[in-house]
């Protein structure tokens, strides 16, 4: 793939990357880094692609990974006490109703004390509403570990809210 | 699905990044070059890995393998127009990357120290060396960046330019204004007309809330909060601080000290000192009983010294600093500041008084050398 298609492919699909980083980091902050980190890691395979669903899928796997390495970076910098949990809010569009917004900041939440591994799988298939085979292709898993990892995060998020 | 999963889906339509507010210009400019810069490292790695192995079978057979210096690229021809891709060596040894369709012409004599460019049209990186002294300056459109060793990415958009900084620190100038942009700092420029802090002289509207209220924002509701300026000052990102503003508006600045002196904080550190003006006045003139008071009227002198060049009533300001708070660990500096402002703005008599005034109260002052120099006294 030329620079030019570099470019071309940056424009077309920065935009769901974005989307998809938002909801996997839970949060505004560092989505531009990861576009940026996404796309360096994804042009050789992108060279390879043609088909635009192979295309989106290969995308949000090379996502997940890079978000799963800024949460663990995230994870590090709150246990060292440097860093903060971002607020769900800012990134949630006016369009959500206070309910809808309330319950998203409560789930993040707890997501944030769940394994990276098992809140990326269960915000794929239930925020982005990816299906089963796709959650697997995007985090490099069976599609039964896929799903034992999404009902574990259901587990504790249903254990929480429950409580609550 | 349960209902809350229902719910939850729901809700998360609403999550994400709108697509207006991604500044996909610039990040494909990082990505390009990054990628680009990939390109070469792993080519010099090529090369490095080939002299090695040269080297070794040198050795093998017992010669000598003399290395190849590389030699450096001859001065390009001006005016460079590029079809693809291309990178251009200056005499100095910076590189200008020129994006397809980009047009770079030197004012500069090809000679000099100095080098001046014109980006005619398109996009170009420059990777500026480091030199002391010497003048680094690309002309796009109305706009000019000026820098001392950095990275920084112009494209020409109508008569302005978007600046992308990599590495360093520029100077953006345009027609009637100017502003430092730091590493990850973009924009473009000439920016949008508006007022971002108070107007000068011009009383803060009547619904700016009292002291401590909470901020509003008259501003219409975005589909995602960005940060507050205020956060963004707080980070030290002035740039960031002082759009954000200007979205905001006037409005947005509370009427008490604290959010004055950091809207005119915003203002000066983000290169517009000129709208730092007026909310360091309305501290003097609304809360001179403020503790704050007299560090805003040191801040004014040095707005109305440094940036803006109005020495008389730096001098004023310096000298109602000193007034405010005449044991402040500052009282020193704001005298030495008033001196040297009263020699700006032609005052020799009173700076000299004023000086020898400083001097009999302070004899071991910490500004005393640089009193007598700014008077012209032995």
């Amino acid at each position: 793939m030329s620079a030019f298609d570099v470019g071309a492919a940056y424009r077309r699909w920065a935009p769901y990357v974005a989307n998809i980083a938002a909801r996997l980091l839970g949060s505004r902050e560092d989505v531009e880094d990861v576009l940026h980190d996404v796309f360096m890691a994804a042009v050789k395979g992108l060279r390879n692609l043609r088909d635009p669903e192979a295309i989106r899928g290969w995308l949000a796997s090379v996502t997940t990974r890079v978000v799963s390495q800024r949460l663990r970076a995230r994870g590090l910098r709150r246990w060292l006490g440097l860093g903060s949990v971002p607020e769900v809010n800012r990134i949630v569009a006016p369009g959500a109703s206070p309910e809808e917004q309330a319950l998203l900041a409560r789930v993040y939440r707890v997501l944030d004390d769940v394994p990276i591994k098992e809140r990326s799988a269960w915000i794929l298939r239930m925020i982005e509403g990816d299906d089963l085979a796709s959650v697997a292709t995007a985090c490099g898993c069976s599609l039964a570990t896929a799903k034992r990892r999404i009902t574990a995060a259901q587990a504790r998020i249903d254990e929480v809210l429950h409580d609550d | 699905m349960t209902d809350m999963a229902r719910k939850l889906q729901h809700a998360g339509h609403h999550m994400g990044v709108p697509a207006q507010e991604l500044d996909l210009a610039a990040g494909e400019m990082r990505l390009r070059f990054d990628i680009d810069r990939r390109r070469r490292r792993r080519a010099a790695g090529a090369v490095v890995a080939a002299l090695l192995l040269m080297g070794g079978a040198g050795l093998l057979v017992g010669t000598r393998v003399r290395p190849q210096i590389a030699r450096a690229p001859g001065v390009p021809e001006f005016p460079v127009a590029s079809a693809s891709e291309q990178t251009v060596t200056l005499n100095d040894g910076s590189r200008a990357t020129l994006l397809a369709g980009a047009e770079l012409h030197r004012v500069s004599p090809s000679a000099g120290a100095d080098i001046v460019l014109r980006l005619a049209a398109g996009t170009a990186r420059f990777d500026v060396a480091r030199q002391d002294g010497r003048v680094f300056r690309v002309l796009a459109g109305t706009v000019t960046v000026e820098v001392v060793g950095t990275s920084f990415t112009v494209e020409r958009i109508a008569e302005g330019a978007r600046v992308v900084v990599q590495h360093g620190r520029v100077k953006v100038a345009w027609a009637d204004g100017q502003r430092y942009l730091d590493a990850s700092d973009s924009g473009r420029f000439p920016p949008e007309r508006r007022s971002t802090v108070v107007p000068i002289e011009t009383p803060l509207p009547a619904a700016v809330p009292p002291a401590h209220a909470p901020a509003t924002s008259p501003a219409p509701r975005s589909s995602m909060p960005r940060p507050s300026w205020r956060a963004l000052a707080r980070a030290g990102e002035h740039v960031r601080a002082y759009e954000a503003l200007g979205k905001a508006g006037p409005g947005d600045v509370r009427d008490d000290p604290v959010d004055l002196l950091a809207a005119a904080d915003v203002a000066r550190l983000s290169g517009h000192p000129d709208e730092a003006r007026a909310p360091l006045r309305r501290i003097l003139s609304r809360h001179r009983d403020d503790s704050r008071a007299g560090l805003a009227a040191f801040t004014l002198g040095r707005v109305l010294l440094d940036e803006t060049h109005e020495p008389r009533g730096a001098a004023e300001a310096f000298a109602l600093a000193r007034q405010l708070q005449p044991d402040s660990p500052l009282v020193e500096d704001a005298w030495a500041r008033q001196v040297e402002a009263l020699v700006r703005a032609g005052d020799t008599a009173e700076a000299r008084a004023l000086a020898q005034e400083y001097l009999s109260r302070f004899p071991a002052g910490s500004k005393a050398k640089q009193v007598r120099h700014s008077a012209g006294l032995r």
